[in-house]
């Protein structure tokens, strides 16, 4: 066997990057975007739905960061309730008492909107509203 | 300037004259076709077709579909199994269906020849093959078809003569 | 100077299609030097290189959707298509010049990635390709084979990885037995049919005056020089008539000391008139591509559902003909199989049978098939330039796609990964594929009556001898036709 030239081991070089290196590239890459994407895991945020008696929405004031990837989980207590964010176009629909629901979404609007329930659910339905601010 | 020189002598120099009888029989042909197509009466009068098409992986049923210009198409569109599309861009139809949905498509025929409906939402591994027609005619004739075939048939011929006539071998 | 320049570039392009005219390479400097430098096989087959192990790996590891993969979208899309419409046609055996499957062969066979150094022994068993074994025949088996899986290879990415994963590996174990590039001239089902069409490309290589060569005894472009391996084709380039075993790996032009051999652009075509090599094997490729041609328009671009069924052995029809997926499959191999080797060439050698009647001819009508049936090269190259020509305008943005995330794994490289699927110009591809057809039909026709006159002694007869071949060529070219926009 001869002894390597410069330009020989150069190219065995090359090759070995382009058969090996590469693709052990890909995982490393693959690992570090996982770690990205862990941090990005969607914000939950759980909602406890009790009719305005019994104390509104628990909690009723909620904050959020603008275009972060959130879920709400909604819980309904007492009675039938549902979850509506008009400005963000969220409607839950009618959750039966002891269900939950889940609902993932992205805030893309600065600013505070009111949440309120969209179900008949106690006398004093029409005051079970809380407040969502949205910040960057 | 030079390219120019490069054009002319192109077609005026080297070339041998049977090529170049060739391709002016071609072109000939080709804008008697052109002028034949534009200058033929509209078919009989506009109807109105309809079809109810299934869209499963990975074809359409019925795959092929024939009208006459001018007739207006509804197509009722379901989906057997998953979300697949229903896109024919020439005629400005682009719909998605899903499994138990129903669309209503209505395509007017404006257009003669034969149009491929493709799948435009991945639909499974076949998905790039799923493939339709829509088949526009002209008084019944597939006038594509058959005006290719006739210039194909004719350049054919042609060149059974004029390649047949030349006496030494060549090459 | 610009006079120079115009009719210089006149000299090219009329090559194309002049019979007195062909424009060498080497005549130009750069290209001179390029050719002659030793790291340039090396240095083509790189990008190739990175370009493969991305697609094995996709196929393996990655999605297994089909049009995400890096490995269907690479090899069935943009390969296919440069391959047939742009490489092949234009550039003879470009691919095989660039491709990486034998690479690792070589290198290991000669001991080095550029270097060649004077006692020089070949690494390897160097064996002789077995003599029964030196025809086309395994190629067109092992084609044949893998083309009745191309439903599933085109589509599902770990078929594909596996089919390369196979070739390249027994491309490098055949190169540690054999001697040269023996499983690129004898078992590479790629190079089955591109030397087949290469017949037809505009490029050659070629000596520059055969009788140099017959005075020169030393033959550096077999035995190879101080500077060359010699051709590791097998073939000899002072004699070479056709394109059909060169692979374009400019060995010989480092090896002959007279820089006695050109590179040239020539008319299209030109080798379907030599008549030496032509035998039962290759033009049995050329039935099978032509089969092949008409069956994948018919599955892969044609309305009929269960044809595709058939052809795609998982699938269980809820539609159509209730078979299973094995009894389709089973008839789309019948398919497959049937016509390639039975009806295609059967039907053709009838019309020869016809021909030979008409002209009276002595000898056998096997002979009249062997050489009329490369009047089928154009049509078929033309056939499958058709075919690929929606594949590539349809397609097209899935590469932008794959290239920002290759494996399928979420990833955006390059920020094209989310471009909308965007066909193009759909309009004009019935006139494209009618174009095709038709310039096909007339170099087949043009270099028909040629061979004719070469099958038959009396010229006369020879005319209307080839008549019944020109009717199958036009019979062949409508049913295209009508594949495309019938």
């Amino acid at each position: 066997m001869s002894k390597l030239s410069k330009t020989e081991l150069i190219c065995l070089l090359i090759i070995i990057g382009i058969v090996v290196v590469m693709p052990i590239s890909f995982y490393i890459y693959e690992d570090v975007l996982r770690v990205n994407r862990a941090a990005a895991q969607p914000l939950e945020v759980h909602i406890f739905a009790w009719a305005s008696e019994n104390g509104g929405w628990q909690p009723n004031e909620i904050h959020l960061k603008l275009n972060v990837k959130t879920k709400f989980i909604i819980l309904a207590m007492d009675t039938a309730h549902s979850l509506i964010i008009e400005e963000l176009g969220i409607d839950t629909g009618p959750i039966p008492p002891g269900y939950r629901k889940e609902i993932e979404f992205i805030p893309s609007k600065e600013g505070v909107f009111t949440f309120y329930c969209g179900v008949l659910c106690s006398a004093d339905h029409h005051f079970m509203t809380g407040k969502i601010i949205v910040e960057r | 300037m030079f390219l120019l020189e490069v054009i002319f002598s192109f077609t005026l120099g080297k070339m041998h004259r049977s090529i170049k009888t060739f391709i002016a029989l071609i072109i000939l042909l080709a804008s008697f076709a052109c002028f034949a197509y534009y200058v033929s009466p509209v078919s009989a009068q506009p109807q109105h077709k309809y079809f109810n098409v299934t869209a499963r992986q990975f074809a359409y049923e019925p795959g092929r579909i024939v009208v006459n210009e001018g007739d207006i198409v509804t197509i009722r569109l379901r989906s057997a199994d998953v979300t697949h599309g229903f896109y024919i861009p020439e005629l400005g139809v682009d719909e998605t269906v899903s499994y138990g949905e129903e669309k209503i498509i209505t395509i007017v025929a404006d257009k003669v020849g034969k149009f491929k409906i493709r799948c435009s939402v991945t639909c499974g591994p076949l998905h790039p093959f799923m493939v339709g027609e829509f088949v526009v005619e002209k008084g019944g004739i597939n006038i594509i078809f058959l005006g290719s075939t006739t210039i194909l048939i004719v350049a054919g011929v042609l060149s059974f003569i004029i390649f047949s006539r030349r006496g030494k071998q060549v090459g | 100077m610009v006079d120079g320049r115009a009719s210089s570039l006149k000299n090219l392009l009329t090559s194309f299609i002049s019979h007195r005219n062909e424009f060498d390479l080497t005549d130009i400097e750069f290209f001179r030097r390029i050719f002659k430098h030793r790291a340039f096989q090396w240095a083509v087959i790189l990008p190739n290189l990175f370009i493969f192990v991305i697609v094995v790996i996709s196929g393996f590891v990655g999605t297994p959707v089909g049009n995400m993969s890096f490995a269907v979208v690479f090899v069935w899309i943009l390969w296919w298509f440069a391959l047939m419409t742009v490489l092949t046609p234009l550039f003879s055996r470009l691919w095989c010049m660039i491709c990486p499957l034998p690479a690792f062969g070589d290198w290991l066979q000669r001991r080095g990635f550029i270097k060649k150094e004077g006692g020089f022994r070949w690494f390897g068993l160097n064996k002789p390709w077995p003599a029964p074994l030196k025809n086309l025949w395994p190629v067109n088996f092992i084609f044949l084979f893998i083309a009745t899986f191309i439903v599933l290879l085109t589509t599902r990415p770990v078929v594909t990885s596996i089919l390369l994963l196979t070739l390249f590996v027994l491309g490098t174990v055949l190169a540690l037995l054999f001697a040269k590039r023996a499983f690129c001239r004898y078992i590479c089902p790629v190079g089955g049919f591109l030397g087949l069409y290469s017949m037809f490309a505009s490029f050659e290589i070629r000596p520059k005056d055969r009788t140099l060569c017959e005075r020169h005894v030393t033959k550096e472009c077999v035995r190879g020089s101080d500077t060359s391996f010699g051709c590791p084709w097998l073939i000899y380039p002072g004699g070479l008539e056709r394109n059909n075993f060169c692979g374009l790996c400019m060995e010989c032009i480092k090896a002959c000391p007279y820089n006695n051999l050109a590179v040239r652009i020539r008319r299209f075509a030109k080798d379907l008139l030599v008549k030496s090599g032509r035998a039962l094997d290759e033009v049995y490729k050329a039935h099978i591509m032509l089969a092949l041609a008409l069956i994948y328009i018919a599955i892969t671009q044609g309305p009929w559902g269960w044809l595709r069924d058939w052809g795609n052995v998982f699938y269980k029809p809820t539609y159509g003909f209730a078979l299973s997926g094995i009894q389709g499959f089973a008839i789309h191999a019948a398919i497959v199989w049937s016509s390639s080797l039975i009806i295609v060439p059967g039907v053709f050698y009838l019309f020869c049978a016809l021909s030979k009647y008409l002209a009276k001819g002595e000898g056998s009508t096997k002979n009249v098939f062997i050489n009329f049936s490369y009047t089928l090269i154009p049509i078929g190259l033309a056939g499958w330039i058709g075919f690929s020509i929606p594949i590539i305008l349809v397609n097209w943005s899935y590469i932008l796609n794959v290239i920002s995330d290759p494996l399928g794994w979420g990833w955006d490289l390059f920020g094209t990964k989310y471009i909308p699927w965007q066909p193009v110009l759909l309009e004009a591809i019935p006139y494209l594929q009618i174009l095709a057809v038709i310039i096909g039909l007339i170099y087949s026709i043009k270099y028909g009556s040629e061979i004719s006159k070469q099958v038959y002694q009396d010229e006369r007869r020879a005319v209307g001898a080839f008549l019944p071949i020109a009717i199958f060529l036009i019979l062949v070219s409508i049913l295209f036709i009508w594949l495309f926009v019938g």
